[in-house]
């Protein structure tokens, strides 16, 4: 009897810690967006160095070098990405400086559109702006929800940066994109 | 132009808008004009002399020393007048300079060694929203450029014409590897630098522009997208089942010649977050400009008009401007579209400082290909 009981314990506490595991493993693949993103992939400028061949660079559609560095070695950066749910499709543009940066600039990023199948889809989106210096971070978001699902469409975002310094003159500007296919 | 002459275009140009806007809807909503200021900019008024804080000359990076300190790769421009010392004042992006003398303006370019390899730019310069054909070295509509990397300062010079006494905007454009376009999305990257010369005596901040208010098809409100600017086949009784890029996933559109080529334009409201500026109310009305290319070249984009300036409530996702052409030749067509925000706004006033309003001040581009087959 004891040996059945231990047998059923044993039985029972496996049973318990799967589940645990299982409800884990969603939680953690949920990410911050109502713990339900499934997949993403993002087109950082930073990624596309050293110089991405010219055929690549028109899949990407970016400017070639989407990367500057500023004063003191810092970094600016153009990130175009994209992560969804089930059912919703999650854009983001994020111009960023690095942390190494000490100058001043006015960093401004955008979503400029969203496509699925060749069709504009999203809603409304502004140019997000702010002077930033070392580590600065400015972000626009633009998302979608589809009621047949994310999956077996062609995503892309169309993204907008754009750093300035404060004399209006000296600039960077780029557009930056990324695609997928969920 | 006088301001009779003035009255007479404006009211042509609302005539011949009607005419499109009643073709393009059973129910046409009057047209209506509106022109930029201060209230409608939602900024405190200035007087002409306290425009915008002073920058002085040995403020400026003329030489451009001090990018090359801090650019190691990548591609840097900016445009200067050439002789700063003809400038009455200097602010952001804004110059003050005598009316009716030609002016040399510096467009430089700073391609420095870290990037692999050379970079080929089109290049398009555009003042108060038209193109100038003679304006680059080479006299022509644009110019190409091709940039090898190194240490040097490439510097353009953009010769312009006599300004009339007021507020002017010189936009300088710039398209990196034109020879890849187009693409199936109409994606076309526009490194653009944009500066205003206000040329003397003037006492008008801004240029004098009438704007028209197109009706909204989409809603912001009802969750229609919002457009920058988009070039589509999609008609008014067809967009439920969504807004097509162009021919998607062909980049080219193919038609005989002799056929019609209509498609439409489609643009919206715009407005700027200042994340350093969080209590200001978003923009009642946005305005922008509407340009077409045929080929990189400049042509009418309603009838006798190439420039279409349009404002837009904040609540208008998109507005739409039919274009047809009739008469392209044989062979492969490049139609570029661009939209300039809040044109005949000096610079220093659309950045703003940092803690207040930034207006607007993006340029935005759709190119897409048409290819006319024999008949």
């Amino acid at each position: 009897m004891k040996i059945k009981r231990l047998i059923r314990l044993i039985l029972q506490i496996s049973i318990v810690m799967s589940l645990l595991i299982a409800n884990t493993s969603i939680a953690a693949a949920g990410g911050g967006k109502n713990g339900k993103i499934i997949g993403q992939v993002s087109n950082s400028a930073i990624k596309s160095l050293p110089t991405p061949t010219t055929k690549e660079l028109r899949a990407w559609g970016i400017m070639p070098n989407a990367t500057q560095p500023v004063p003191s070695g810092g970094t600016a950066t153009a990130t175009a990405g994209l992560e969804w749910s089930y059912i919703t499709m999650y854009s983001t543009a994020k111009s960023s400086l690095s942390s190494n940066t000490l100058g001043v600039y006015n960093l401004c990023a955008r979503v400029v559109r969203l496509i699925m199948n060749g069709v504009v889809q999203g809603t409304h989106s502004s140019p997000v702006c702010g002077d930033r210096t070392g580590g600065g971070v400015v972000v626009d978001n633009l998302n979608k929800t589809v009621a047949s699902g994310v999956r077996g469409k062609t995503w892309k975002v169309d993204t907008y940066h754009n750093f300035v310094k404060s004399d209006n003159t000296w600039n960077w500007n780029t557009p930056n994109s990324v695609t997928a296919y969920p | 132009m006088s301001k009779f002459e003035m009255n007479i275009k404006a009211s042509y140009v609302i005539l011949v808008l009607y005419i499109i806007v009643s073709g393009c809807s059973s129910q046409a909503e009057p047209l209506t004009q509106d022109l930029i200021n201060w209230e409608n900019l939602q900024i405190a008024p200035r007087s002409i002399n306290e425009l915008c804080p002073e920058i002085f000359p040995q403020q400026l990076d003329l030489t451009g020393e001090a990018v090359k300190r801090d650019f190691s790769y990548g591609l840097a421009q900016a445009l200067y007048p050439r002789d700063i010392s003809n400038t009455y004042k200097i602010s952001a992006g804004t110059y003050w300079v005598d009316s009716n003398k030609q002016l040399t303006v510096n467009w430089l370019f700073w391609y420095p060694k870290g990037n692999q390899g050379p970079i080929d730019l089109r290049l398009i310069i555009l003042l108060d929203e038209q193109q100038l054909t003679k304006a680059l070295p080479q006299q022509d509509k644009y110019q190409d450029l091709h940039l090898e990397k190194g240490d040097e300062i490439i510097t353009i010079p953009i010769t312009l014409p006599g300004l009339s006494p007021g507020v002017h905007t010189v936009i300088a454009i710039a398209i990196p590897s034109p020879q890849n376009a187009p693409d199936e999305y109409g994606s076309v990257e526009i490194i653009s630098s944009r500066m205003t010369l206000i040329a003397e005596p003037t006492k008008d901040p801004f240029r004098a522009i009438d704007f028209f208010s197109l009706p909204a098809e989409g809603s912001i409100k009802n969750d229609d997208p919002l457009m920058a600017i988009e070039l589509t086949f999609t008609s008014k009784e067809d967009r439920k089942s969504g807004i097509h890029i162009w021919n998607w996933p062909d980049p080219w559109f193919a038609v005989r010649t002799g056929v019609p080529v209509r498609f439409y334009a489609l643009a919206g409201y715009e407005d700027v977050k200042n994340l350093d500026a969080p209590s200001l109310k978003p923009l009642e009305k946005s305005f922008f400009a509407m340009l077409l290319f045929v080929d990189y070249q400049q042509v009418e984009i309603t009838p006798n008009q190439k420039v279409l300036y349009i404002v837009a409530d904040k609540d208008n996702a998109y507005t739409r401007v039919p274009i047809e052409f009739t008469n392209l030749t044989e062979g492969r067509h490049y139609i570029l579209a661009l939209r300039i925000d809040t044109p005949g706004v000096p610079m220093c006033i659309l950045r703003g400082a940092p803690t207040e309003r930034i207006l607007p001040n993006s340029i935005y581009g759709k190119l897409v290909g048409i290819e006319v087959l024999p008949p």
